[in-house]
C-alpha cells in the first residue's frame, strides 16, 4: 500500500518536473524511489492488510505481483536512457505516464473489489493508450495507439459487462461475498455468461488467442520500451489478476467456465508458436513469443489453486527478467542500425560477445532450456497441471515448446553466424549494461536455485 | 575434506569460466590445465575405487526443498569408465582446436569444458531431475559450439539436431514428471525411481518416453537421420565431443535409468528394440563402405558400433551389460583417436576426401603405423581394446538369440572392409598431389596419438583393470531387473 502512495506522487511529481525540462536527469529521482518501492513494498509481506473499506487486499500474493511489477518496470526505466537518449523533445510525460501505468496494473493484482479491478485496468490502459502512440511523427506507432485504444475499449466494455452479470448473479462486487453467494446453490446461467465475458477481457490485455490480433501490430509500431513494458507488466498483470479473481470467488465451480478454457489455452499454444516461425521482424516475434507464453500461463488458470499460483509467480518473473534482457539487447542493435529485422543480429557474436551471450541466456530461458529460469516456470506449472489432471494439455504445451525451440533458435543462429550484417559499432548505455546484466544473472540464478522463489504465495 | 565427485564436476565449471574471460594462448594454456588437473583428479578417483555396489565419493544435500529435488552425485561401477573417458579426451579435444580464430579462442574453450561439466552432471546425477537438467544443460554448449566454430555451419543441419534431441528429452521429461508423481516415496531419487511400483502397462509407457531420447542421442534407427551430416559439418572437436561423449549419454542412460526404471516393459519391448539395434549395425556398416569423405566414413562406423552396444544392453545378461560399459570407454577412445588422425591429415592436406588422399606412409610412417593401430582395434582385433568389448557384446547377444548375433557379428567383417580399404586407399600406394609434401606426427601430436595407441593396447592386453571394478555393479544391476521381472 505504501508502494501505491509513493508511485502514485511520483507519477505527478515527474509530470511537473516536466516544467524545468530536465530529460532524461528524472531517471536520478526515478530509479531511486521505484527501488525504495520494491523495498516498502516486500516490507508489508506477510501483514495480509485490507485498504478502503476491503476494496483492496495486500495478501501475500498481491506483494509478490506488485513486487515483480515494481522491479519490472525499474528494469524497463534502465532500457529507456537508450531510447529517449537523444530525444528533443521532453520525455517526462511519457516516464509519468508508464508510473500511472504501474499503479494501475498494481491495483489489478492486490484488488479484493471488481470496481478495483475495473479501476485497475482503466489506469493501467488509458496511459498505455498514449504511450502506444508517443512517437507522433511514425506512421505505425499512430496505427498502434488507434488499434489499441479501439479494441482496448472494447475489452474494457466486456469485462464491465462480464461484471454486471456477475453482480446480477450473487449480488455483490466484493470477491469473498461471491465466493459465498456461489458455493452450494444452484446459479442462474447469467452467472456463466458474466464469467466467460470477463475471463475473455481479461485476456485480451493478456493477448491470448483469440483476443490477440492487436498484439503483434501494436507491439511492432510501439516504442521500443513500451513493448517490453506491455510483454512484460501488462502480461503480468492480467493474468495476475484474473488468477486471483478466478481463485478466491470461483475455485469451487470450475467446471462451468474449464473446458471453454482448456480449449483457448491449446488454441492459444499452437496459433502463437506456428505464426511465430515464419516471423522476420523482431517485435512481431516477441509478440507471438509472448501470446504463445500466454498459454503456458493459463495453464496455472486452468489448474487454479495454491501450486499453481507459486508456479504463475516463478513463470512471470523468468518470462519477465529473459524478455527484459531481450528487448534490451533488441534496442541497442536497433539503435546502431536503424532496423527491426532479425538480421540485425547476424554476427553479434563477434562484434561484442557479451550482448550475444545475454542473447543466448535470454533465448534459451524463453524456450525452456534447462537450467534457466525458464525451464523451472515450465515445470512448475506443468507439475502442478498434471497433480491436477490436465495431463493432455501438459502433453500438448511440451510438443509447442519443440516448436517454439525453432524460433528461438533461428535468432541465436543469427547472432552466430560468421557474416556480419553491419559495421556500425554497437555502443551501449553503462545502465543497459546493468540492466542486461541483473536480469541475465537472475535467469541463470533462479535457473540454478529454483527454490529462492518458492513458497512466496 | 570436500567430496571427490563433487571436486570431479565443479573444477571444469570453474576453468571455463575463467577461460571464457582470457583469450589466445591464454585461454589455450588455461583450458588444457583445467582438463588435465580433472584428469588427474579422475585418475585418483579411478584408484581408490573399491569394487563394490555403493555410490561412492557421494554428494548429497538439498536443493529444491518444495518439491523435494535433492543435488546428489556419485560414482559407482556403472558410470566409473565414462567419467574416466570423458576426463581423458578432454585434453585430446581441446589440443585439436585450431588457432586461427583466437579472439574468440576464449568462448570457445570455456564452452568445451562447459560441455566436460555438463556431460559430468549426467553421468553422476543420482537424482532424477538433477539428471534431466544436465541431459539439457549438455546441449546448450555443444549447440554453440557447432554453429559458432564449425568449419561448415549450417543453420538447418544443427537445428535439426538441436530439435530433434530436445523432442526426444521433452519426452523423457514427461516420463520422469509421471514417475516423480506416481511413485511412492514422492521424490525424484534413483532409489525411488528403482522401486515406482508402476505397473506393466504404466511402466510400457514411461519405457517408450525415455528410450525415444536415448533412441535419438545414441542413434538408434530410425532416429538417426541427424547424425552424419552433423558429425561432417562439425568442426573436429564438435565431433569429437559429440561422438567420443555425447552419445554415450545415451548408452549409459539405458543402463542407469531406462531399465531399472522400467523392467516391467522389456518383455515386450526388447525383441523390436534389439532388431532396430541389429539393423543399425548393418545399416551403419553397409553405408559406411560407400563413404568418399573421412569423416562421414567414421560417423556412419560409430553408428554400426554403437548399435552393437545398445544390442548388447537390451540382451540382459552380464556379458552384455559389461560388454556395453566396456565398449562404451573403448569406442570413445578409438573414435576420437580416428577423429584426431583424421584433423591431422586435415591440417596438413585441407581435405578429407579418400580419393584425393594416398600413399601418406611414404611421407608419415610414426602416423600411418599409429593410425593403423587404431583402425585394428577399430575392426576388433584381437589384443586390441575395441576386441574385448565386441566379443563381449556378441557373446551376450548370442545368449539373447543366436541368429540376432550372427547378423550382428557381421559388424566385424564388414568394418574390416570399409576400414582397411580405405587406410589402403589414404596410407599406402604412391604419392598424390595433397599429400607429396605431408610431415609426420609433431612432438605434442605423437604425445597424443601414442597416448591412446598406448590406452587401446593395455586395455586390449589386460582388460581387467577395466572389467574389476565394475563388475559388482553389473550383477547389481542385473539383480535389480530380475526381482522385479
Amino acid at each position: 500500500m505504501t508502494a501505491l502512495i509513493i508511485l502514485s506522487l511520483l507519477g505527478i511529481l515527474v509530470l511537473m518536473m516536466g516544467l524545468f525540462h530536465l530529460k532524461n536527469k528524472v531517471l536520478i529521482l526515478i530509479i531511486p524511489v521505484l527501488i525504495a518501492g520494491i523495498f516498502l513494498n516486500a516490507n508489508e509481506y506477510g501483514l495480509n492488510a485490507s485498504y478502503f473499506s476491503q476494496m483492496v487486499h495486500f495478501d501475500n500474493f498481491a506483494i509478490s505481483f506488485s513486487s515483480l511489477l515494481i522491479l519490472t518496470t525499474t528494469l524497463i526505466f534502465g532500457l529507456c536512457l537508450q531510447q529517449y537518449k537523444t530525444s528533443k523533445k521532453p520525455v517526462e510525460d511519457i516516464y509519468a505516464l508508464i508510473i500511472f501505468s504501474l499503479v494501475g496494473a498494481i491495483c489489478m493484482v492486490s484488488f479484493n473489489n471488481l470496481i478495483m479491478f475495473i479501476l485497475g485496468l482503466e489506469i493501467m490502459s488509458v496511459p498505455l493508450y498514449v504511450l502506444a502512440g508517443s512517437n507522433r511523427e511514425n506512421v505505425l506507432s499512430n496505427e498502434a495507439s488507434l488499434k489499441y485504444f479501439l479494441m482496448g475499449a472494447f475489452a474494457s466494455a466486456i469485462v464491465i459487462f462480464g461484471m454486471t452479470l456477475i453482480f446480477g448473479a450473487t449480488n455483490s462486487f466484493q470477491l469473498d461475498e461471491i465466493r459465498n453467494a456461489v458455493s452450494g446453490t444452484k446459479m442462474p446461467g447469467v452467472l456463466q455468461v458474466g464469467i466467460l465475458l470477463f475471463i475473455g477481457g481479461s485476456l485480451f490485455k493478456a493477448a491470448a488467442v483469440p483476443f490477440h490480433f492487436w498484439a503483434p501490430d501494436v507491439y511492432q509500431g510501439s516504442p521500443t520500451v513500451i513493448t517490453a513494458f506491455m510483454a512484460t507488466v501488462v502480461k503480468t498483470a492480467a493474468f495476475a489478476g484474473l488468477f486471483r479473481f478466478m481463485m478466491v470467488a470461483f475455485q469451487d465451480i470450475s467446471g462451468l467456465w474449464v473446458n471453454i478454457l482448456v480449449i483457448i489455452t491449446i488454441a492459444t499454444l499452437f496459433l502463437a508458436n506456428f505464426s511465430a516461425l515464419s516471423q522476420t521482424d523482431f517485435k512481431r516475434l516477441m509478440a507471438y513469443s509472448g501470446i504463445s507464453h500466454a498459454g503456458y500461463m493459463l495453464i496455472a488458470i486452468l489448474v487454479l489453486n495454491m501450486n499453481a499460483a507459486d508456479a504463475l509467480f516463478f513463470y512471470s518473473v523468468s518470462y519477465s527478467l529473459a524478455t527484459i534482457v531481450a528487448f534490451g539487447i533488441f534496442l541497442t542493435m536497433k539503435n546502431a542500425t536503424g532496423e527491426y529485422s532479425l538480421e540485425i543480429f547476424k554476427g553479434l557474436s563477434r562484434k561484442n560477445p557479451f550482448l550475444a551471450f545475454g542473447l543466448v541466456i535470454a533465448f534459451l530461458s524463453l524456450a525452456g532450456i534447462p537450467p534457466l529460469a525458464g525451464f523451472f516456470g515450465k515445470y512448475f506449472i506443468f507439475t502442478s497441471a498434471i497433480k491436477g489432471g490436465f495431463l493432455t494439455v501438459v502433453i500438448i504445451a511440451i510438443i509447442n515448446t519443440m516448436i517454439g525451440a525453432y524460433y528461438y533458435l533461428k535468432v541465436l543462429n543469427m547472432a552466430f553466424t560468421k557474416d556480419v550484417y553491419h559495421s556500425a559499432p554497437v555502443k551501449n548505455h553503462l545502465l543497459l549494461d546493468a540492466v542486461i546484466v541483473f536480469a541475465a544473472i537472475g535467469t541463470l540464478i533462479l535457473g540454478f536455485f529454483p527454490g529462492l522463489l518458492q513458497g512466496f504465495i | 575434506m570436500i567430496s571427490l565427485s563433487l571436486l570431479l564436476l565443479i573444477l571444469p565449471l570453474v576453468f571455463s569460466v575463467i577461460t571464457g574471460f582470457l583469450s589466445g594462448k591464454n585461454a589455450r594454456a588455461s583450458a588444457m590445465a583445467g582438463a588435465l588437473i580433472n584428469l588427474v583428479v579422475a585418475g585418483y578417483a579411478f584408484t581408490q575405487f573399491e569394487a563394490n555396489t555403493s555410490y561412492q565419493f557421494a554428494f548429497l544435500s538439498d536443493w529444491i526443498p518444495s518439491i523435494r529435488a535433492k543435488f546428489h552425485i556419485g560414482i559407482d561401477g556403472i558410470n566409473l569408465l565414462l567419467i574416466l573417458l570423458t576426463n581423458l579426451l578432454l585434453p585430446v579435444i581441446i589440443y585439436t582446436v585450431k588457432h586461427e580464430d583466437s579472439n574468440r579462442s576464449g568462448l570457445y574453450y570455456g564452452l568445451i569444458l562447459f560441455m566436460q561439466f555438463a556431460l559430468l552432471g549426467v553421468f553422476m546425477a543420482l537424482d532424477a531431475l538433477l539428471y534431466y537438467i544436465f541431459w539439457e544443460l549438455a546441449l546448450i554448449p555443444i549447440y554453440l559450439i557447432l554453429l559458432g566454430f564449425s568449419s561448415q555451419p549450417d543453420f538447418k543441419t544443427f537445428v535439426k539436431f538441436f530439435i530433434y534431441t530436445l523432442a526426444g528429452s521433452l519426452f523423457m521429461f514427461i516420463a520422469i514428471l509421471y514417475v516423480y508423481i506416481k511413485a511412492p516415496g514422492g521424490n525424484f531419487s534413483i532409489d525411488n525411481f528403482y522401486n515406482n511400483h508402476l505397473s506393466e502397462q504404466e511402466q510400457v509407457w514411461v519405457f517408450l518416453g525415455f528410450f525415444i531420447a536415448y533412441a535419438i542421442k545414441i542413434p538408434i534407427i530410425p532416429f538417426h537421420t541427424w547424425q552424419p551430416d552433423t558429425y561432417t559439418k562439425a568442426s573436429t572437436p564438435g565431433t569429437m565431443l559429440l561422438s567420443g561423449v555425447m552419445l554415450k549419454m545415451g548408452t549409459f542412460s539405458l543402463l542407469r535409468w531406462l531399465l531399472p526404471v522400467a523392467p516391467l516393459a522389456l518383455a515386450t519391448v526388447t525383441p523390436v528394440v534389439i532388431i532396430l539395434c541389429i539393423i543399425g549395425i548393418v545399416y551403419g556398416s553397409i553405408i559406411a563402405i560407400r563413404q568418399k569423405n573421412i569423416k562421414t566414413l567414421f560417423a556412419y562406423s560409430s553408428l554400426a558400433h554403437v548399435g552393437l552396444i545398445s544390442a548388447g544392453v537390451f540382451a540382459l545378461n552380464a556379458d552384455g551389460f559389461n560388454g556395453a560399459l566396456i565398449q562404451m570407454f573403448n569406442h570413445g577412445i578409438i573414435i576420437v583417436g580416428l577423429f584426431l588422425i583424421a584433423e591431422i591429415i586435415y591440417t596438413r592436406t585441407e581435405t578429407y576426401h579418400i580419393s584425393e588422399l594416398g600413399g601418406i606412409r611414404n611421407e608419415a610412417p610414426t602416423l600411418a603405423f599409429t593410425f593403423l593401430i587404431i583402425i585394428l582395434a577399430s575392426v576388433a582385433l584381437p589384443l586390441t581394446n575395441g576386441f574385448v568389448g565386441e566379443f563381449l557384446l556378441l557373446n551376450g547377444v548370442f545368449q539373447y538369440n543366436q541368429w540376432m548375433a550372427v547378423v550382428g557379428g557381421t559388424t566385424v567383417i564388414l568394418s574390416a572392409t570399409y576400414m582397411l580399404r580405405m587406410y589402403q586407399r589414404t596410407m599406402l600406394g604412391l604419392d598424390r598431389d595433397y599429400t607429396k609434401t605431408i610431415l609426420d606426427l609433431g612432438t605434442v601430436e605423437k604425445i597424443m596419438v601414442l597416448g591412446l595407441v598406448l590406452i587401446i593396447i593395455v586395455t586390449g592386453i589386460w582388460p581387467s583393470i577395466l572389467l574389476d571394478p565394475i563388475k559388482p555393479a553389473v550383477e547389481n544391476l542385473l539383480n535389480i531387473i530380475k526381482i522385479v521381472q
